[in-house]
């Protein structure tokens, strides 16, 4: 089977300066609240593969609107939720990290960028 | 929000010591394989052979000769701001351009037990500062040493006795797992950030517990430390022998509620261990 798979395109992967120099951004198709505990509660769309999204699109009315999911974050992921405005860099906002828990930057920029891979993945948040 | 950090300028880590610049940090990529960074950004490498692994230490000239076939072999006089190296190290400097990253790689071999130190930092002059802090004050803490044994990573220091060699270490986030073995001995370390691991006061026993190996009911818990010991009966000992299971286990751990850590160390034989090696090594850690 291996043999009439599709090559996948390959996508020049971003070094670890390059990331680190991106700007993280809030999606505009999500919406955020902040409940009474301080926390972040995101409302987003469910992402379908086009496969998926063309059998929900065949199956449903053309208004219909898409699946949506509901995701509580942590104290730690509300902090990050907060600091990322489009305008710091993801440096900056590990290097503030770091200082706000006292640890180190090895350790914030561990956390950070497994969590906004966790994000990235749910559409959440962007990178420019 | 919590104190700010102090920054630990110092770093003892397998035989090597060395001072930081405020803003400097270490990564620890193996046993003998360290980075150093200002703020995300790399500025050194340090790579380095340890004495009486089964890999042979070359000889100097031989190091020597290699890396002048690699890179440009420069002399001493054209790397002055590295002129207050301790006289225990033998210095030869090579440059090597990387596109448009110029770099310095500096050969050092401590004169006393002969381990090959090699260093390569970015050569540019904004980042010299640092670099120059961490060449003055490098040392090399040779094996047998009283000096050896405490070890400093991050912001806590512990004693590593000895007999004891690094076999693995772990640092995820908020959670750093250091461990060392002597035969069939295992010693622990662990410094767990409690916010960053999602542990909570009420939860700290348990933590022990998972950390140790031993049960609730072995702990014993004081103001902020908390202790434990593990000695079966005969029987079971006999019993678990046979599995060769290492039977006898002790911990020790103190909460540092101000800093948000919780340090622990933990011991695994399949012999008694020893009262003296319990009380040096409770006493021997803590947080900078």
């Amino acid at each position: 089977m291996g043999l009439f798979r599709k090559k996948k395109p390959h996508t020049p992967m971003l070094t670890r300066e390059q990331s680190l120099a991106c700007r993280p951004f809030h999606n505009d198709v999500t919406s955020w609240e902040e409940t009474s505990e301080g926390l972040i509660r995101i409302q987003y769309e469910l992402p379908l593969s086009p496969f998926l999204s063309a059998i929900f699109s065949k199956f449903t009315a053309s208004q219909a609107k898409r699946p949506m999911r509901t995701l509580e974050l942590d104290k730690m992921g509300s902090v990050v939720w907060k600091m990322i405005d489009g305008e710091k860099t993801a440096a900056e906002i590990i290097l503030e990290f770091a200082r706000y828990n006292n640890i180190t930057n090895q350790e914030s920029e561990q956390a950070i960028t497994l969590f906004f891979r966790q994000l990235g993945k749910r559409g959440l948040i962007g990178l420019f | 929000m919590l104190e700010p950090a102090v920054t630990p300028s110092r770093v003892c880590w397998n035989g090597l010591s060395f001072h930081l610049d405020p803003g400097c940090e270490v990564t620890i990529k193996n046993d003998s394989h360290l980075i150093i960074e200002h703020q995300l950004s790399p500025l050194a490498e340090i790579r380095w052979s340890i004495t009486g692994k089964k890999k042979r230490n070359k000889n100097f000239q031989s190091l020597d000769r290699d890396l002048s076939a690699k890179y440009e072999r420069l002399k001493i006089s054209d790397i002055s701001r590295f002129q207050t190296i301790s006289s225990n190290f033998e210095l030869a400097s090579y440059r090597t351009n990387h596109g448009e990253h110029r770099e310095l790689v500096l050969a050092l071999q401590c004169k006393s037990c002969g381990t090959n130190y090699l260093l390569h930092c970015a050569d540019s002059q904004e980042q010299s500062k640092p670099i120059v802090t961490l060449y003055e004050q490098l040392s090399c803490t040779h094996p047998g040493t009283v000096r050896n044994q405490v070890w400093q990573i991050q912001d806590f220091y512990f004693l590593v006795p000895q007999t004891f060699s690094l076999s693995s270490q772990r640092f995820s986030p908020g959670n750093s797992i250091l461990t060392f073995t002597n035969g069939p001995t295992i010693l622990y370390y662990g410094r767990i950030v409690p916010t960053l691991a999602g542990s909570h006061q009420e939860d700290y026993a348990t933590l022990f517990c998972s950390l140790t190996g031993l049960r609730q009911d072995q702990l014993v818990e004081e103001k902020s430390t908390f202790s434990g010991l593990n000695t079966p009966s005969l029987t079971s000992r006999i019993a678990t022998l046979l599995h060769r299971r290492k039977i006898f286990q002790w911990g020790h751990a103190q909460i540092f509620e101000d800093h948000d850590r919780f340090l622990v160390v933990s011991l695994q034989s399949r012999k008694r261990i020893d009262t003296d090696l319990q009380n040096r090594l409770s006493n021997g850690y803590g947080l900078i």
